[in-house]
């Protein structure tokens, strides 16, 4: 069966740029958003208490945007509505060694944050009440423990987390620019550290494979400087990362002329 | 069957969602969109198209469910970009079907003064591309504020640009260099080739006028460079003579020449009835398909329906309007009230506010939420509704949806064209 457009608004309707695969767009990629390269999924958190802003990442207060709650920035929120938001971390110090709390001189409760999305799984419900909040008594530095002894007690309101009757974050939740504010900087450190190809499914850094006659391959890795296309194929084989080598990019390149070196890519190929 | 029964029997609709077209084409009214599809999926589709929830799958299969692209909320408070002045409610001609009642809109003959037109005309902003058309009654029977408006408008107004309706008995050589200076589209109301058109566009004294007309337009249609004249047919039982008018008229040397079917008359006078619609859709089928001949042999021949239905069906166009009327046009009437459009002229359903006191934009707004197509009864349910926008206010208040037939069939047989010129002059369509 065919169906092929006719005019102009079924042409325009119907067509998918051949420049933006399904792969790159947020809603189809297979990416990471945890930080990420589309957007950094931590920060629906930061504002699902009303009046604080939480570290995306941490048990953290940042900021009270009331002063009611003033007392509570830099302190730390060890439970929520009778549930921990912080555990202690335990495991062996040596191979076969005892289980034990992993408490260091920079963490001396051995005490973690438990990630968002999961600590406040159990409350999300309770959207638009107030629940108890605990928290450490006074700005803390390091990570506390659940049971921690000089705490404080706030009542704090949930944040929904949709807008009524869709699958659509709410808006209270995010501020525009929110979700973009902590991605991955490709063109600085970010791509460089990540040259195990960790984004391989939605942005391949090794392209125009093809067998190289003796049994491996070859092709052009965004990572080497080489990368016309009529590199004779004996000289586009490809080389595993190494970061001492002139074959590759270096972190000075990236930081410096991270928009000469990257170039966009068109059919294929760098574009000046 | 005649061709235009096979048409208006093709074109009945069957679902809003989509319609077929000659065995090999889907057209999708949202949007517009319009595609070549084979044998096996117009059968597939045509058994789908009783069962909506089952024609929405397939349409979402297809990719081609876009979210809709005209919603149920009205246009509201739109900026004012085109006018027309009835500047002067009086006419020489006696025509039995006029909107007008022979130009005066049932009321004592008068003229517009210049200070109403230059006070509608402040109504415009000045930046903007705006258009002012001078209608009637006859317009030239107060030729002296048409032209002082005209000047006024093109030093207030740089991007102005100028229409004029006219029935053509008054012309001189004069106006033809005027309108050309001033880049007119000039639209003669012509009904018809010698006797046919004196029928039903007589003297108020019952003499022809078609010489007449024909002679003081021959300078017009001579000087006619930046100006466009054009010819408008209005068609009633009695002059569905269309591919003669048609051929008589381009060969005279209108820029284009346009039928449109007389559906309300104040008097019912000439009105068209089901078996004349029939009949004149089978002669717009004629035209058609000489137009289609003409133009794949790379000739001049400005059927303007035909022009106008390729380049809309081209672009997709939908709307839920049939036409600017009482949003971002309104007609003036010669004492200065505002009206929908200059049909509604002295109407009480169409009124919209005055020049001095501005535009009632309550009334304005009550009239775009009530006119949307999605809420008109049929159109809500007919494949057609974004192509037709409903079928002209005044013709449809009047005296109701009597034309739809007429119009779907012309539609169906449209599409059918743009498909086989595009085949075969992809080129008269442009790059786009």
């Amino acid at each position: 069966m065919s169906l092929k457009p006719a005019n102009m608004t079924a042409r325009q309707l119907l067509h998918r740029s051949v420049g933006n695969p399904p792969s790159t767009l947020p809603d189809s990629a297979i990416s990471n958003c945890f930080p990420g390269l589309e957007f950094d999924f931590r920060n629906v958190w930061r504002r699902i208490f009303v009046g604080l802003i939480m570290h995306e990442a941490d048990n953290y207060v940042l900021k009270a945007e009331i002063s009611d709650y003033k007392h509570l920035e830099g302190c730390r929120l060890l439970r929520i509505d009778g549930h921990d938001a912080t555990t202690i971390v335990i495991g062996p110090r040596q191979s076969g060694g005892p289980n034990v709390e992993l408490a260091t001189p920079a963490n001396p409760d051995a005490a973690w944050f438990m990630e968002w999305s999961n600590s406040l799984t159990r409350v999300l419900h309770k959207a638009g009440q107030d629940v108890e909040c605990v928290f450490t008594a006074s700005p803390s530095e390091v990570q506390r423990r659940p049971n921690y002894a000089e705490t404080q007690t706030a009542m704090l309101k949930i944040r929904r987390f949709f807008e009524p009757g869709t699958p659509v974050i709410a808006r209270e939740l995010v501020e525009p620019g929110d979700l973009t504010q902590s991605l991955c900087s490709p063109w600085q450190n970010d791509y460089r550290e990540c040259a195990c190809y960790y984004w391989a499914s939605s942005r391949p850094d090794y392209v125009n494979v093809a067998p190289d006659g003796d049994g491996l391959s070859a092709g052009q890795n965004w990572m080497q400087r080489d990368r016309k296309p009529d590199t004779p194929v004996e000289e586009r084989k490809y080389l595993p990362d190494d970061r001492t080598s002139d074959v590759f990019l270096s972190y000075d390149d990236l930081f410096r002329e991270w928009q000469r070196v990257l170039r966009f890519i068109v059919a294929g190929y760098d574009r000046e | 069957m005649s061709r235009a029964g096979e048409l208006m029997r093709a074109s009945v609709p069957r679902t809003p969602a989509a319609h077929l077209v000659d065995g090999g084409q889907l057209f999708v009214p949202n949007g517009s969109q319009l595609f070549d599809v084979d044998a096996m999926l117009y059968a597939d589709l045509d058994a789908l198209l009783d069962d909506d929830a089952a024609l929405e799958q397939r349409l979402h299969a297809l990719g081609v469910d876009a979210p809709p692209l005209i919603d149920d909320a009205p246009v509201v408070s739109p900026p004012l970009l085109a006018i027309s002045l009835a500047v002067a409610q009086k006419c020489n001609l006696g025509c039995t079907y006029c909107y007008a009642q022979q130009g005066d809109f049932g009321t004592s003959p008068r003229n517009m003064p210049l200070e109403n037109a230059i006070t509608a005309i402040d109504l415009l902003p000045a930046g903007e591309r705006v258009n002012i058309a001078f209608l009637g009654g006859e317009p030239l029977a107060n030729r002296a504020v048409i032209r002082a408006a005209t000047e006024y408008a093109a030093q207030r107004c740089a991007k102005a640009t100028f229409s004029i309706t006219t029935n053509g008995t008054l012309l001189t050589p004069d106006d033809a260099e005027f309108f050309e200076r001033h880049a007119f589209a000039v639209t003669i109301s012509i009904d018809g080739i010698g006797d046919a058109h004196d029928a039903l566009r007589p003297t108020k004294g019952g003499d022809g006028t078609f010489d007449r007309v024909i002679e003081r337009v021959a300078p017009l249609l001579a000087m006619q460079r930046a100006m466009q004249v054009s010819a408008r047919v209005t068609v009633t039982p009695r002059n569905l003579a269309l591919r003669e008018t048609l051929d008589g008229l381009i060969a005279r040397g209108f820029h284009s020449v346009g039928f449109s079917p007389m559906l309300a008359s104040p008097t019912g006078s000439g009105e068209m009835d089901g078996a004349s619609l029939e009949a004149m859709l089978e002669a717009m089928v004629e035209c058609g398909e000489e137009f289609e001949r003409r133009v794949i042999a790379g000739e001049r021949y400005p059927f303007a329906n035909a022009t106008n239905a390729m380049r809309e069906i081209h672009r997709g166009t939908h709307r839920p309007y049939p036409c600017g009327a009482g949003a971002g046009y309104l007609g003036v009437s010669a004492d200065g009230d505002l009206a929908a459009c200059h049909r509604f002229v002295g109407d009480a359903q169409g009124a919209m506010g005055s020049i001095r006191n501005g535009i009632d934009r309550d009334a304005q707004n009550r009239w775009l939420a009530s006119r949307h197509v999605h809420h008109q009864e049929p159109c809500r349910s007919c494949w057609a509704r974004y192509l037709c926008g409903g079928g002209c206010h005044h013709e449809v208040i009047r005296r109701g949806r009597t034309a739809c037939d007429y119009v779907r069939g012309w539609l169906h047989y449209c599409l059918g064209a743009y498909s086989r010129l595009r085949a075969q002059r992809p080129d008269w369509f442009g790059n786009a």
